[in-house]
């Protein structure tokens, strides 16, 4: 049988952003798989140089575009740490809320993204329609519904508007109640079951050869490596959460891990609205002019734990008004390249979408 | 941090002072320590590090200090057992730059390493893979994450400078026609 080359991407109801996945398949059987990106590229991190610490804040949530709030809580955490600016208690908590909703954003939006691979687009309507509301919660913080910009050096933009804490519980009493609904669309669901279960191996060694952090490690490792729990950040340690693990890592794990981990972040909002102390939300980062703050000398790598693993910035500031040198570590980026390339052959041609999300590679972060 | 973690920090730094005298301990953060290595020890300490629980490469990133005319090399590690992370930094000339490829050790290095390649023009020996372009097709010039590569002298001398001067209304014509 001869070998065909195909393209998965960028134009592919099953690919997440513009990036292209080159499948040789003989059959239905992918032989040879590249990921090839550029057609993202942004030049995030020359941009970064060229911004002032303070302008950096509107340019970094546009890395990653499921889980913009990322790319802000590590930045500011990592400004904060080399410039050794304590920040108000309440900020943690508010910041604490703003990465848990979030999260929930991000784990909405790859289980919707199972519809296209398996051809239940209702899954995808439910889950849009849901992110909607919560976007407009953002909307209400923040004024914006996609890029937040609401974590900044030196604590949160401003305070939480009055009200917010009511219609955010409200929301959640509501979406907790369709839990179930979900779960019994997708994962009591035979069609889908049939191509997520025992599909898509993620073995131990294989986690350890790649890099491979967040829901596919702790469902291969069967242990709860979590930076929000490993290393806390913001005020995980003062807040009770379970992190699911197991040691059998299939397509099917890896999505109900999803649905768990969104169960824990209502869980952690709950608590940080009934731990919340008052207060300021904010201390300046440095004195006078905004465009001409500087941060002292110095270089640290800040993480935290996106719903994809590991997501992290190394910043290097040499005292001036700009940094010196950013780096940004993609979450997925470990399997996303040497994954695809390693690991995606011997699947399904039809697999091979469903190979992408599971494995939660996002594109934006990898080509940024 | 716990006081547990504290000991073994101690204990795992004292050992890592014995067996590794050139390696300096620059910043200690906590959690995160950061040690100035120079480059024929780095797979030494890498195997070292790897076998001491350190079996994650998060990520490799590289930093251009043009004024001292060297690039630095960051490799970071994590150990998710004890919650500590190793940044061990290499400083390598930076005409004709060149060092020897981990991919030996760490597997997952194969596309730092190429990304690395690609925006600041250093060779990893070993790692023919990492020769090839990956973000930037056809690439024309200077490795842009070199400090001296300036993106605005680049876009300016290759692609033609375009003026809008748009004329609204019913002299110009209307953008939309209503019916």
């Amino acid at each position: 049988m001869s070998e065909v080359k195909l393209f998965f991407g960028p134009q592919h109801p099953g690919m997440h952003g513009n990036a292209s996945v080159h499948l040789y398949v003989e059959g239905d059987t992918v032989k040879k798989a590249r990921l090839v990106p550029g057609m993202l590229h942004r030049g995030f991190e020359k941009s970064m140089e060229n911004h002032t610490w303070m302008g950096n804040v509107a340019l970094i949530p546009r890395v990653c575009v499921a889980e913009p709030d990322i790319n802000e809580m590590v930045f500011a955490q990592g400004v904060e740490a080399i410039a050794e600016i304590d920040i108000p208690e309440r900020a943690h908590y508010i910041r604490m809320i703003i990465m848990e909703m979030t999260r929930i954003l991000a784990h909405m939006m790859s289980l919707g993204a199972i519809s296209s691979p398996t051809g239940l687009y209702t899954v995808n309507h439910w889950m849009q329609a849901d992110r909607n509301d919560m976007m407009d919660i953002f909307e209400e913080i923040t004024g914006h519904r996609v890029y937040h910009m609401y974590i900044v050096p030196g604590g949160v933009r401003r305070e939480l508007p009055p009200g917010i804490e009511k219609r955010i519980l409200d929301y959640f009493t509501e979406f907790e109640r369709r839990i179930p609904e979900y779960q019994a669309l997708v994962f009591e669901n035979p069609t889908i079951l049939a191509r997520l279960k025992d599909n898509i191996l993620l073995p131990a060694e294989v986690v350890w050869e790649l890099g491979v952090t967040g829901i596919g490690m702790r469902s291969a490792v069967g242990k709860p490596y979590d930076v929000r729990k490993v290393t806390p950040y913001a005020r995980y340690d003062q807040v009770e959460f379970e992190v699911p693990v197991a040691t059998y890592s299939d397509a099917y794990t890896r999505s109900i891990f999803k649905v768990i981990e969104i169960k824990e972040s209502i869980r952690i909002i709950r608590q940080a609205f009934d731990m919340m102390p008052g207060g300021k939300v904010n201390v300046k980062m440095a004195a006078g002019n905004a465009l001409k703050w500087t941060v002292p000398k110095g270089q640290t790598y800040s993480a935290v734990e996106s719903a994809r693993g590991e997501f992290g910035y190394y910043i290097v500031s040499d005292g001036k008004t700009q940094p010196y040198r950013i780096a940004v570590r993609g979450a997925s980026f470990p399997q996303g390249f040497l994954g695809v390339e390693r690991y995606m052959p011997g699947v399904r041609l039809d697999d091979a979408p469903l190979w992408y999300d599971t494995m939660g590679v996002c594109t934006p972060e990898i080509d940024r | 941090m716990t006081n547990s973690m504290n000991s073994v920090k101690a204990r795992w730094a004292a050992q890592m002072r014995g067996m590794f005298p050139d390696a300096r301990l620059k910043k200690d953060r906590g959690t995160e320590m950061t040690y100035e290595i120079l480059p024929r020890d780095l797979h030494q300490i890498l195997a070292y590090l790897k076998n001491s629980g350190w079996r994650q490469l998060s990520m490799i990133t590289g930093v251009d200090w043009i004024e001292e005319g060297q690039f630095e090399l960051v490799y970071n590690l994590f150990d998710w057992e004890q919650g500590l992370r190793v940044l061990l930094s290499i400083r390598i000339g930076r005409d004709k730059p060149q060092v020897l490829t981990i991919t030996n050790i760490y597997a997952g290095a194969q596309y730092y390493e190429r990304e690395i390649h690609e925006f600041f023009g250093i060779e990893f020996i070993g790692n023919e893979d990492a020769l090839k372009s990956l973000f930037l097709e056809r690439w024309d010039a200077l490795p842009p994450l070199r400090k001296d590569f300036d993106s605005r002298a680049y876009s300016d001398k290759k692609y033609v400078k375009r003026f809008y001067d748009p004329v609204y209304g019913p002299q110009g014509g209307a953008p939309f026609e209503r019916s």
